[in-house]
């Protein structure tokens, strides 16, 4: 009511009217005011007074991903899309611990880092926008993220961003998340469009071998590019390879690939072998592969190393043990006691070539075995060949000039394999060692990428000695049942008590 | 204020309003504790936050009351004629009825300290869900004290409270069907489709931007995030102010 | 002491108190008299801060009501119409509770909570559930909210409403008591409840003051207005005709009559001292027409208005 109105009506009560206009004005005044202090609130302080609460700083970016960002020029823009509407609930979800985290990159980004949610069934020109080539095809990543920085594209899917216990996978074909990598994926993603690989590694692929997942993704994250290089007649060595790997085949190379990387060790070329010792390839002897090492000084050896040394065994396992770094390698993890399972034996070979020096890597105890096992029964065959002696596990050959071709061999998968890694995350001290001869390896300046640390999963497990049967039932009688019950009783007895005072 | 609150709060158990409350509370936190505990992993935060849902059930129990009650029998005239302001009486309501909280709360204390006892987990991220959780309270039972003060009848005023609530706990989803019937509306009247599910998704974020759900959901993987608490109080104050001004209305109204 | 200066209350069109002013002194009874809708409870309502008025002002003590609303407020003790009573409370906690509004300091408290106890009567129900008390003990309960916080004005609205008569004759012993140290206002329709309590009277109509009167100088306003009403056996004519010889009737109005009796209203003239009920008797009694019903009849409030307003 305007105040003409109000002065017209002579009969009007004047205070009340005042009153009135007073409360409402009052009322929609501070709806107004408390709807713009928290909308600016949310948009400007929203992002900083946001902490992350979580037992493992699954939320935060960590000091790490921090230096890394602010090495970057301020005028660096990295956007990160989300090809799917942003999850309202993502608790429980695969974005559980993605979409926080990326949240809390924007803020410490100061402005470098942008993270859009946007559908591309419902804004298809984000498609051409990010992809214009379309080489990604992005239209059928609909869970995914796409990494963007000048041009350059990274897609990131969910599953990249965990690691998982791979045996229970396969024993229960569930997943059982044990690590958060999100931080880790994303950063070296980041890392490596802003920086450029510096170097080229080639897998071998085709011999039977398991994945090769986390060494792909600890390559990537020193900046070395991976590629893989499939078992074909054609078998060639490309002239950008840095470094040749063969992670855990269980059939031995081809003549045409023992000649194609003969060629390429002896023109310079790194190589990097780890074989072990499984009931798949126990037949296995690696003629042609042990022919090419041979001409290193590296035999490999058709033997399962058994540690006989209690303090070396883990959990009393003979085939499940610690092994120690040889001097110099010990130095190439902060702890230089490391974990070898189902191990075969690398000795240097007979015949040594003098211009290859070769060194040990890793070492038994001085009481270990070498045995032979049957095949057909399962049993170690005593060929006699069973002496008590320190045995290797891994050995390094290089030879110094021009062309100074380098390689380590690995009678263990421990160092490289997908089923190791995923298990025990990528700050074991293994994965640490791996870096180290991977740095040897390589020549080119590698510049570090950024070192994040895996995030271990909150536990919320109780101990399952007290959580037993009995117990959960006592909490369903106790908390359901009687404390409900007495309340109502209580209820019942002082309403009756009362109604008559 | 202490005089209202004593009352408010002493009223509680001097009826079976306060220990009815309780009751569905343990029952309702009971059962969820029990199901993560026969699970063998117990997460506090969630617990916290999963008791969210009840707000809808328990909050117009214990504030149907609180002002409605006191216009039927007539004792709202000795907040106007003691020398007690009107938004001490509001404060002081609010406040018990916060308490009252505060004691069903002490069922998931219980929760915890089984939870420590059985070998799990405790630990700031909860806290956090714990705060998150009274801030809620403190605004819902603002809303469903609004309820009451609009009201002489304790039955309508605790439906007004229970749709207050309901609609608060389905913006989200409210949000969603608004942004598509704007999208939908946009394209029927020949607006381009990017243009009209940008407009769509506009109001849908604009809509679910008051959702407090949507805006405490995160709390329970750790992310604490200030901006959601200051949401809650504010909002749980306009309602205080609200009821306020409609106590204050009966002295000017000329109804 | 409360001085009410040109109080208006509206509603709407309507004006519920239409420019009242009036005063009330120290340690006196102010009988507050009206017919129900007069505007008694909103004038009071305005008074104890409840409702603001749309124009005037109430000053208690000194201390404007909305300008001082707390230190007026403290001066007031207010038994509304529909007393205040938490029924859900014992008397006990309920009185604690008074005592905590109006913020009693607990030293005090035992000591004026037994006082107040003892002057309405009430210790015999002190820790009972105030719902299940009788109604009277319900507007002691009242009164006694009203004097919890030592307020030097009580204001109560139809303290005797709904009471039957035993209790309405304890509460008027009551509030005689009370006025001994306390300004009380007083409100009624009743004129004969208000003339056995108060000092003074204000009689207000349709939200008007119609007159501010001592009790004594009002019942000598209304003294000319003495009427009796008789029921006799014997024919209607005949008997307005003796009736109306008897010196000192001014009129006689025949009420009902039919086959069996007639009944007469008399109004005496107002200067007549003389008791003419023993002259009317006899008169009755020699013409052997038995009188069945003879009672003088009280003025209605709204006769006394009209005579008020008349003059």
């Amino acid at each position: 009511m305007s105040k003409d109105n109000s002065s017209e009506k002579i009969n009007s009560d004047v205070r009340a009217d005042k009153m009135k206009l007073f409360s409402i004005g009052s009322v929609v005044l501070l709806a107004a005011i408390i709807l713009l202090v928290n909308f600016l609130f949310d948009k400007i302080l929203g992002k900083a007074m946001t902490f992350d609460f979580s037992d493992s700083s699954q939320n935060s970016v960590s000091k790490e991903t921090i230096d890394y960002l602010d090495t970057l020029s301020p005028d660096t823009r990295i956007r990160i899309v989300g090809l799917f509407n942003r999850p309202d609930n993502v608790a429980s979800t695969k974005y559980q611990y993605i979409v926080p985290l990326l949240d809390d990159y924007v803020k410490e980004s100061n402005g470098k880092i942008t993270v859009e949610y946007i559908d591309p069934t419902e804004h298809p020109t984000i498609i051409s926008q990010l992809d214009p080539t379309n080489s990604y095809d992005l239209a059928n990543q609909s869970e995914n993220f796409v990494v963007e920085y000048n041009g350059k594209i990274k897609v990131i899917s969910p599953i990249d961003c965990y690691s998982y216990d791979e045996e229970y996978y396969r024993s229960t074909n569930n997943y059982l998340i044990v690590g958060n990598n999100t931080e880790y994926t994303f950063t070296n993603a980041m890392y490596v469009l802003t920086n450029g690989y510096s170097a080229k590694a080639y897998v071998v692929t085709g011999l039977k071998e398991e994945g090769n997942e986390y060494i792909t993704k600890i390559l990537n994250s020193m900046s070395i590019d991976v590629e893989s290089l499939p078992v074909s007649e054609n078998f060639a060595v490309p002239d950008d390879c840095s470094l040749l790997i063969l992670n855990g085949p269980n059939s031995d190379i081809s003549e045409k690939m023992y000649v194609a990387m003969s060629d390429y060790l002896s023109s310079g070329g790194k190589l990097l072998v780890a074989v072990d010792y499984s009931s798949i390839n126990v037949n296995e002897n690696f003629v042609r592969l042990n022919l090419l090492l041979n001409q290193m000084n590296i035999n490999i050896d058709p033997l399962l190393i058994y540690e006989n040394d209690p303090a070396y065994q883990l959990s009393g396992y003979a085939y499940d043990s610690n092994v120690t770094a040889v001097e110099p390698f010990d130095e190439f993890s902060s702890l230089p006691i490391l974990h070898a399972t189902y191990c075969r034996s690398v000795k240097q070979a007979e015949n040594p070539n003098s211009a290859y020096i070769t060194l040990p890597v890793l070492a038994t105890s001085d009481n270990a075995a070498t045995l032979q096992v049957d095949p057909e029964t399962g049993r170690a065959v005593d060929n006699g060949m069973i002496t008590t002696a320190k045995y290797y596990v891994a050995m390094y050959s290089y030879v110094d000039g021009v062309d100074a071709s380098e390689a380590f061999v690995f009678g263990t998968l421990n160092f490289t394999s997908d089923l190791y890694i995923s298990s025990y995350g990528l700050n074991d001290y293994n994965v640490e060692f791996l870096r180290s001869c991977v740095r040897e390896l390589v020549d080119v300046e590698l510049i570090d990428g950024v070192n994040v640390q895996t995030k271990m999963i909150d536990s919320f497990s109780l101990d399952t000695t007290k959580s037993t049967t009995s117990a959960s039932t006592a909490v369903l009688v106790v908390f359901m049942v009687l404390i409900p019950v007495v309340l109502i009783g209580m209820a019942v007895i002082v309403y009756s008590k009362r109604k008559n005072l | 204020m202490y005089a209202i609150f004593k009352r408010e709060f002493l009223s509680y158990f001097r009826s079976p309003v306060g220990y009815v409350a309780i009751s569905i509370f343990s029952f309702l936190a009971g059962f969820i504790f029990y199901s993560q505990f026969s699970y063998g992993t117990v997460n506090i935060g969630s617990e916290v936050i999963s008791l969210r849902s009840f707000f809808v059930i328990i909050v117009p129990i214990i504030t149907m009351g609180l002002l409605a009650e006191d216009k039927k029998r007539g004792t709202d005239i000795l907040y106007y004629t003691t020398p007690v302001s009107l938004f001490n009486v509001v404060a002081g309501k609010v406040l018990a009825a916060f308490a009252l909280y505060a004691v069903m709360f002490l069922n998931v204390v219980i929760h915890i300290i089984v939870t420590l006892a059985c070998g799990g987990q405790f630990g700031v991220g909860a806290v956090g869900t714990i705060i998150v959780f009274f801030f809620m309270a403190f605004m819902f039972i603002s809303m469903g004290m609004f309820a009451s003060a609009i009201t002489d009848n304790q039955i309508v005023s605790a439906i007004v409270a229970f749709i207050f609530i309901l609609i608060t706990q389905l913006l989200t989803m409210m949000s969603e069907y608004a942004g598509t019937a704007v999208t939908s509306l946009a394209s029927t009247i020949g607006i381009k489709s990017e243009s009209a599910s940008s407009a769509g998704s506009a109001v849908k974020n604009f809509v679910g931007w008051f959702d407090p759900f949507a805006k405490t959901q995160d709390f329970r993987l750790g992310v604490f995030s200030v901006s959601a608490l200051i949401f809650l109080l504010s909002i749980g104050i306009l309602f205080l102010y609200m009821t306020y001004r409609v106590l204050e209305k009966k002295r000017w109204s000329q109804a | 002491m409360i001085e009410i200066n040109n109080l208006v209350k509206r509603y709407g069109d309507k004006k519920a108190v239409n420019g009242i002013s009036f005063t009330v002194n120290d340690d006196e009874v102010l009988g507050f008299l009206g017919p129900n809708g007069a505007g008694k409870s909103t004038t009071m309502n305005i008074i104890t801060g409840y409702l603001s008025s749309t124009s005037g002002t109430v000053k208690v003590n000194g201390h404007d009501i909305l300008e001082e609303p707390e230190l007026a407020k403290k001066e007031i003790g207010y038994l509304p119409e529909n007393p205040p009573l938490y029924t859900d409370m014992t008397v006990k906690e309920y009185l604690d509770f008074i005592c905590d509004l109006k913020g009693v300091s607990k030293d005090k408290r035992k000591k004026q909570l037994d006082r107040i106890v003892s002057l309405v009567k009430i210790s015999e129900v002190y820790d009972r559930l105030i719902g299940n008390l009788s109604k009277g003990y319900k507007q002691r309960v009242g009164i006694a909210q009203a004097m919890v916080g030592n307020p030097s004005i009580l204001i109560l609205d139809e303290p005797t409403v709904g009471l039957d008569p035993n209790q309405i004759i304890e509460i008027r012993k009551l509030i005689k008591s009370l006025a001994k140290s306390h300004s009380i206002i007083i409100s009624s329709h009743i004129l004969s409840e208000i003339q056995e309590v108060a000092d003074r009277v204000v009689i207000i109509n349709k939200g008007k003051v119609a007159a501010i009167d001592t009790v004594s100088d009002l019942s000598k306003r209304l003294s000319g207005q003495t009427k009796l009403l008789m029921t006799f056996k014997g024919p209607l004519k005949e008997g307005i005709g003796k009736v109306r010889t008897i010196p000192g009737v001014q009129s006689v109005v025949p009420r009902l009559a039919d086959s069996k009796f007639s009944q007469l209203e008399i109004t005496i003239v107002s200067d007549s001292s003389a008791d003419i009920r023993s002259a009317i008797f006899y008169m009755m009694a020699n013409e052997s027409w038995p009188i069945l019903e003879f009672r003088s009849l009280d003025p209605s409030l709204e006769e006394v208005f009209l005579s008020i307003t008349a003059r």
